[in-house]
């Protein structure tokens, strides 16, 4: 089975421009065969928004959104987007689009405030992990920050999550690396740990391009169940990474290591409520 | 001197660090339209990384270099900036700015030479932007991190540009990578001046070493150290707390004029959108 990882290179605020360089990607993964088309976070609008958060957002129900549902029909598409709740809140979302459909949202958890981050300003946190059906079975997706905090992931795992979609706008940094900035590295690291731990297929997907002098770092990759790396874009070009995947080394990986088949919520929840009491 | 302080300023990977300030300046213009850059060549370490760099980002044909010595200027530095042309095949101008500076100054006879050179890296600010028109490019800026933190420009002068490719490197740091992309031995090697008088230097007017002051600097701002701590790792104190309040009172320089808020939303504060909205 093909999947595709597009290292997309979004206008900062143009929702409409990279709606049609998103569908014009899906259609040329669709034509290399892939099952599956994963774009990175906020791909639909750009990173670094701030007072254009409320400009972008949709709602769930926006006619903006139809070019994206129409080409879902022929590939199944992961895009990052704002999403404006019924409530008026905004959320850094990400959409699953299937035959028409949104079939699955992920909305940010945890919304880096910080350093060269300020999301909390802006967005509103959204408060589940859950997973879906993808045509790889049963994923989840996590948004940047999201995989920082791994919880996130554990949740993931608990509810039988064979892939974990890992969408990213990580802005480059670091100059202690060779042949990639300190930041791409470190997401390296983070999907082999996060892959092997859950014997699962880790997806990271990540921008390229420049917003006033913020470098996204690329380095788009796939990692198997053992923690292998399979595949890996380049750190600076906008690029089609089709990776062919093979579910059935997700049973490979959880026989040689059942951590699944051994883990122990209740333990973990007695001792949540413990400490959340104490 | 610490090995921790050293090795946060080693760049591991400079061909790395090169390309991604080539594409920096590539599709920072790019984006808002331009191919061209025109970039002030002093003859000296940070100009010429700028021009060799720019040159990469937008080929040769598209990169203006002048040079705009003083009657004091030395004669090596105009030599260098005719070298750095020279070398990468540019577009080069050498405009003397002597007579509107002095024209200006037969009025104040008596004026220090810090006035002086203010009004020079205006004046030569304001020819980078009439080049700039003249040419439909964007002014390309030479500022490092080490000046641009203890504030070692002029305000509006050569602080002022469109798109920096040098503000996050070090003084140290610049040097290693012009020795990298070729810029020549002898201008990466020369004592850095302002030039605004004969025998000038920057390190001693800020009274101690680049190599000293990266240091410090960034163990305080890339580490978060505290003062204490900085001093701990082996560096006087007195040196320290000279760093740290150059850093605080240059503060102003690297702020656009503040407005005092009146209305819901102000223009500096509240208005929050980058400039490559859009783009």
């Amino acid at each position: 089975m093909k999947v595709a990882l597009v290292q997309f290179r979004s206008k900062l605020g143009d929702f409409d421009s990279n709606v049609d360089r998103t569908v014009e990607f899906a259609e040329k993964a669709k034509e290399a065969g892939a099952s599956i088309c994963i774009f990175p976070e906020l791909n639909l609008t750009g990173y670094n928004l701030q007072d254009l958060t409320f400009d972008v957002a949709v709602r769930r129900d926006s006619p903006k959104l139809v070019p994206l549902l129409e080409v879902s029909r022929d590939i199944p598409l992961v895009v990052g987007l704002i999403e404006e709740s019924e409530e008026h809140l905004f959320y850094n979302s990400a959409f699953y689009l299937e035959g028409g459909a949104i079939r699955f949202v992920h909305r940010k958890i945890y919304l880096p405030t910080y350093g060269m981050f300020d999301e909390g300003r802006f967005t509103a946190s959204g408060d589940r992990v859950e997973t879906f059906e993808s045509p790889l079975g049963r994923s989840s997706i996590l948004i940047c920050e999201d995989l920082w905090h791994f919880s996130t992931v554990y949740l993931a795992f608990l509810q039988g999550a064979k892939c974990i979609f890992a969408l990213s706008s990580s802005s480059g940094w670091g100059y202690r690396e060779k042949e990639m900035f300190d930041d791409a590295k470190v997401w390296l690291n983070v999907g082999e740990f996060y892959a092997r731990m859950t014997g699962s297929y880790f997806f990271y997907v990540n921008r390229v391009g420049v917003e006033d002098g913020f470098v996204f770092s690329g380095t788009s990759f796939v990692c198997d169940p053992y923690g292998n790396i399979v595949a890996k874009a380049s750190s600076f070009e906008e690029e089609l990474l089709i990776v062919d995947v093979n579910p059935a080394l997700v049973r490979s990986a959880r026989i040689s290591l059942p951590l699944l088949r051994d883990e122990k919520p209740g333990v973990v929840l007695k001792n949540l409520r413990r400490i959340l009491d104490e | 001197m610490s090995e921790l302080l050293l090795k946060a300023l080693e760049i591991e990977d400079k061909a790395f660090i090169e390309e991604v300030l080539v594409r920096f300046i590539r599709e920072e213009l790019g984006k808002a339209g331009f191919e061209k850059a025109v970039v002030g060549l002093s003859g000296g370490v940070d100009s010429s990384l700028v021009a060799f760099l720019a040159v990469k980002a937008l080929g040769a044909d598209n990169v203006i270099g002048i040079s705009m010595p003083y009657k004091t200027s030395s004669p090596s530095s105009r030599e260098d900036a005719r070298l750095v042309a020279e070398l990468l095949n540019i577009e080069f101008h050498e405009i003397e700015i002597t007579p509107q500076i002095d024209a200006y100054y037969s009025l104040f006879p008596d004026a220090d030479g810090v006035r002086r050179g203010n009004k020079m890296a205006r004046e030569r600010m304001s020819i980078l932007y009439d080049f700039a028109h003249w040419k439909g490019a964007l002014v390309l800026g030479t500022s490092n991190k080490s000046e641009l933190l203890i504030g070692y420009s002029t305000r509006w002068g050569d602080a002022a540009h469109d798109v920096n490719p040098l503000g996050d490197l070090y003084k140290t740091q610049v040097w290693e990578m012009a020795s990298f992309v070729g810029v020549p031995e002898r201008i990466v090697e020369k004592k850095p001046s302002a030039d605004l008088w004969p025998g000038q230097t920057d390190e001693g007017e800020i009274g101690l070493s680049y190599y000293l002051l990266d240091q410090i600097l960034v163990g305080y701002v890339d580490l978060r150290l505290r003062r204490d701590e900085i001093v701990s790792l082996g560096y006087d104190e007195k040196v320290v707390d000279r760093v740290l309040s150059m850093i605080r009172r240059s503060q102003y320089k690297r702020k656009l004029p503040i407005i005092c808020k009146i209305a819901r939303r102000t223009v500096d504060k509240d208005f929050l959108y980058f400039r490559d909205w859009g783009l």
